[in-house]
């Protein structure tokens, strides 16, 4: 440690003053919707002074804390019950959006069979077409299959994320092939290599997936939207755009309902990204 | 690094590699079988609508190539794809640039980095309405703390979100700001797979930090800056809810982008049929884009 | 080899057509006779689209009173956020299951009844049924296409002035009245304009509805010909003078542009917040205003000003039944119940608006008792319906799209009715 010289304080200290206001400018809107989603209404249609750092400081705190407009969110619909769909929906998506994902990366990556690269690309268009222009045949699939407004009918079409098999295609084809030569040798099939060697070096991966799963999943809107009509199926993303109404919107208790169904991802992440980066010591690829 | 073989070529028996042929179906098979289900009968079903003239709420009628013919004579769909890239260009370079250098500063062992982590990341959790809300005002021509800040400065500032050039500005730093923290995440992901034993032992070399991350972190994370690169591309090709929230005005779009325009036409001017026929020229400049880039990737993209 | 082709052609658009009707097979397209069985009293549930969670509680008691007649239907209410209310909408029916009784508005309203996706509800009205002498003739006419009754009438809007009582003191100036005319409203809206305060005289909402299409139903103009299908905002003069009229206002800053309006319409912050001291609006804003009075905003209302002739914008929602239906007889009973007197009371009791039953206005006003509503129950009088041709609401997107393009100073006065014309006239014809 007696390398720290004055240049490496001079780097670090230019370093975290960069990080520190980039810091500043990323939490910024997320403490303002935090602030404004306290204000009472007069307080909410006050015109920002356009002034100094003070004032708009000034501006931005509540003069009234008003907390019942979190009440006030679960007053107007059935929040709750809100929570608990997107919960149900997520965890399922999740757990099997993963699984799915993750045989087809690892196939895609270490396993040779013919039209592979072919049939890789086409499931990359999936992800090339935008979701509007598919909404109707979709919805006559799900009316034949009569899964609307059902949680097979949220949860089953979108377990199957060409995103999902890229991102774990790419991770496993930095593990060397040396591996499974190695075990197939030995008479394993590629379902056990894939258990049990590929999956555990996978780990930090696996769990990036299955956190950003979590959290689109989470918010996704369009096909929630789309395929529930009646308010006991409807789930968080779509509970906040009920707020907005056609000619007033109380944007105080729209950021309640919008903060709170933020707290959960919040809190999942303190958990994820230790894990993920404290992981290593377990899953890191000893070369 | 050296040691490690690419795509080992060794020889092995035809019977091994008849089985392997067999797991590899098997395996991709539960994503296929459903991708085709739910996602290839209706591109399919999508494919026929786009030769078709259809409201959505009478039966489609056919008319050929009507729907193609017209897109490349159409100046909103110039407009629109004109505004698409100048959106896309600048957010797939500083996105993934900044999302790898945010998550090889976060990797290390800096002060106060849980907290750097967090931060950057809270944009991601945040609820798009809600960042659409914040912004939008943030962007305020007249009571926004932007052209406040500039105003105290001496300087009146722009109508952000009004004019094309401003917006394609705020559009891009609203986009990165609700973006890097998700690719930092999967770059973090992808620092976790580097072996340390490489670091150990250019260290024992000599190397200075500059030199690890050059010669080691950047070529091993080539399979996830690749990875990242290309979602970026197919994402922002079709960016769409965020402009369209935060350059509304009224009944129409200051910024109109590609997804925009299709979705304006197919349920705003109920020309269905010809909203999908431009999303198949969409899919077709896209899927171009990422077929070079594929090709390109072995120019680049190191795997072990 | 023409003949050749032509088969080719043929069979292509044979084969292409076929995989789109199987495919659409069982969807709700077209279907040009209506029939359906009355109601038996069978035990039923049916949906009820809306898009308003203000409203909720008002419909709410409407189908506990509905519950109490028809005890065996059961009413589900759907809420669909209002942005994504129309898309919704569209996929629904066009995917072949939408909600059996929903809102639309007047624009929507031949365009879903000619591709047969509404059940004609001529049967409510009549003997035993809903008189139409109830309802203003505006609010029928709003839901009457090519000789039938869609809609079972539900409220209504007009637009009137509201005014800041505090900016106009400040200003010394008196409160506006219906003597007043476009000369009375502009010379004060100069005097209450102060740049330096931030103040604006008057705000003027973006859309038609709360702004120019007041003035140019007053200057005599109109949008569209007789049959609907061409746009002579400049071929008529007086609609063209009007828009013009009114884009004076912004390219003299007397009202915020459109670039201010776009994160701050003046209606849902602006005029609330104090800055703007007139505001045409609508009375579905009088009910959010009028529960700010007690926390000090200074608020009052009076008639728009005349131009030529008195007229305001005058519309509401209707209630429509699916054609797609499983339970079209259920549907219609509570589309006829939704209609009658006590549903129509709980619409002004509960706040959601003016009823469009003759005589039950009162229940609207009476909530208001520090705002002088009636204006808005007068304003029925003259109010003009908005001109919805079959081919749906688009051009009026184009038409808003082009007019401010005008506030915004891109367009140059003269050129705007012109400019406005030809634009509508091309999305008309990609329309249709």
């Amino acid at each position: 440690m007696n390398n720290r010289t004055w240049r490496w304080y001079l780097s670090r200290f230019l370093l975290h003053g960069l990080l520190m206001t980039l810091a500043v400018i990323f939490m910024f809107p997320f403490v303002w919707s935090l602030l404004t989603s306290l204000k009472t209404m007069p307080e909410l249609l006050r015109p920002m002074p356009s002034g100094s750092v003070g004032e708009v400081v000034r501006y931005l705190i509540p003069k009234h804390w008003r907390w019942e407009n979190y009440q006030q969110v679960f007053d107007t619909v059935p929040f709750g019950r809100f929570y608990l769909n997107t919960i149900f929906v997520t965890i399922a998506r999740t757990i099997g959006g993963v699984l799915i994902a993750s045989l087809a990366g690892f196939a895609f990556a270490q396993l040779r069979f013919k039209g592979r690269d072919v049939i890789f690309f086409i499931l990359l268009a999936g992800l090339m077409v935008p979701d509007q222009v598919l909404i109707v045949p979709r919805y006559i699939l799900m009316r034949e299959f009569k899964w609307l407004d059902t949680y097979q009918g949220l949860i089953v079409p979108l377990l199957f994320s060409a995103f999902g098999a890229f991102l774990l295609r790419q991770f496993f084809l930095g593990i060397p092939r040396d591996f499974f030569e190695a075990a197939q040798i030995e008479g394993a099939s590629p379902f056990r290599i894939y258990r049990d060697i590929y999956l555990p070096l996978a780990g930090p991966a696996l769990s990036a997936f299955g956190f950003l799963t979590f959290l689109w999943s989470w918010n996704e809107f369009l096909w929630a939207l789309t395929i529930t009509n009646s308010t006991d199926m409807r789930v968080l993303s779509v509970g906040i755009a009920l707020f907005q109404g056609q000619y007033n919107t109380n944007t105080a208790v729209m950021l309640a309902a919008a903060n709170l169904a933020t707290i959960p991802l919040l809190i999942l992440f303190l958990f994820f990204q230790k894990q993920l980066v404290e992981g290593i010591a377990l899953t890191g690829v000893k070369g | 690094m050296g040691t490690q073989t690419t795509y080992s070529t060794g020889k092995k028996s035809n019977s091994l590699s008849a089985s392997e042929s067999r797991w590899g179906y098997g395996l991709i098979a539960p994503m296929m079988i459903g991708f085709a289900i739910f996602f290839l009968i209706a591109l399919g079903a999508s494919f026929v609508l786009s030769f078709t003239k259809w409201d959505l709420l009478n039966a489609p009628v056919f008319n050929g190539l009507d729907n193609y013919r017209k897109v490349f004579g159409d100046p909103k769909f110039r407009t629109a794809l004109f505004n698409t890239f100048a959106i896309a260009v600048p957010n797939v370079i500083l996105r993934v640039g900044i999302a790898m250098g945010l998550a090889v500063a976060l990797n290390s062992k800096i002060a106060f980095r849980t907290f750097y982590r967090i931060v950057f990341f809270l944009p991601v959790l945040t609820m798009p309405v809600a960042t659409a809300t914040i912004w939008k005002w943030v962007f305020d021509p007249k009571y926004g703390p932007v052209n406040g800040f500039l105003r105290q400065a001496g300087v009146e500032g722009p109508s952000w979100l009004f004019h094309q050039n401003t917006a394609i500005f705020a559009v891009v730093v609203v986009l990165l700001w609700s973006g890097v923290g998700y690719d930092m995440i999967i770059f973090l992901a992808g620092l976790q797979a580097i072996p340390r034993d490489y670091y150990e032992a250019s260290s024992l070399d000599g190397a200075s930090g500059w030199q690890q991350f050059r010669d080691i972190t950047v070529p091993l994370l080539t399979p996830t800056t690749f990875f990242l690169s290309v979602i970026a591309v197919i994402g922002s090709l079709q960016v769409f809810d965020l402009v369209y929230v935060m350059t509304r005005l009224d009944t129409s779009n200051r910024l109109p982008t590609l997804v925009y325009y299709i979705y304006n036409l197919g349920f705003e001017q109920r020309q269905m049929g010809y909203a999908i026929a431009v999303a198949w020229v969409l899919l077709a400049l896209i899927l171009g884009f990422t077929f070079v880039q594929f090709r390109m990737q072995r120019r680049w993209v190191h795997y072990q | 080899m023409v003949s050749h082709k032509f088969d080719r052609r043929t069979l292509m658009q044979a084969s292409a057509a076929g995989a789109a009707a199987a495919m659409f097979a069982k969807s709700g397209f077209a279907q040009d006779e209506v029939t359906f069985e009355p109601y038996d009293g069978e035990e039923v549930t049916i949906s009820y689209g809306i898009w308003d969670s203000a409203q909720q509680a008002g419909v709410e008691e409407q189908i506990a009173a509905f519950k109490a007649v028809q005890p065996n239907i059961t009413v589900e209410i759907q809420l669909t956020p209002w942005s994504d209310y129309w898309t919704k909408l569209q996929t629904a029916v066009s995917g072949g299951e939408a909600f059996d009784v929903f809102w639309l508005n007047s624009a929507n309203c031949p365009v879903y009844a000619s591709a047969g996706a509404l059940v004609p509800l001529d049967s409510i009205f009549g003997e035993g049924g809903l008189d139409p002498a109830n309802y203003p003739e505006q609010i029928l006419d709003l839901y009457s296409f090519e000789g039938h009754r869609y809609g079972s009438p539900r409220e209504y809007d007009t637009i009137a002035l509201f005014y800041n009582k505090d900016i106009f003191d400040a200003a010394g100036e008196a409160y506006p009245d219906d003597t007043w005319d476009w000369a009375k409203f502009r010379e004060v809206a100069e005097k209450l304009t102060d740049e330096a305060n931030g103040i604006y005289g008057v705000g003027l909402h973006l859309s038609g509805q709360e702004n120019y299409s007041n003035f140019v139903l007053q200057n005599e103009g109109r949008y569209l010909n007789d049959a609907l299908d061409a746009c002579v905002v400049a071929d008529e003069v007086v609609a063209g003078e009007a828009l013009q009229w009114v884009t004076q206002f912004y390219l003299d800053g007397l009202t915020p542009g459109p670039d201010v309006q776009q994160s701050n319409p003046a209606p849902d912050s602006l005029f609330p917040g104090g800055v703007v001291g007139m505001l045409p609006g609508g009375s579905f804003r009088a009910k959010t205003y009028h529960d700010l009075i007690e926390s000090g905003f200074n608020v009052g209302v009076a008639p728009l000003p005349q131009g030529k002739k008195r007229a305001t914008v005058i519309h509401g929602l209707g209630n429509v039944v699916w054609s797609g239906s499983k339970n079209i007889g259920a549907a219609v009973e509570f589309a006829k119940f939704l209609g009658g007197e006590e549903a129509e009371r709980l619409i002004g009791t509960t706040g959601i608006g003016l009823p469009a039953f003759k005589g039950l206005e009162y229940t609207w006003t009476d909530g208001l008792t520090e705002l002088d509503a009636q204006v808005f129950v007068d304003a029925s009088e003259y109010g003009v319906i908005p001109q919805d041709p079959i081919f749906g609401p688009a051009w009026q997107g184009t038409l808003g799209e082009e007019v401010q393009k005008g506030f915004a100073g891109e367009t140059e006065l003269d050129a705007i009715p012109q400019t406005v014309q030809d634009a509508v006239n091309a999305t008309i014809a990609d329309s249709q």
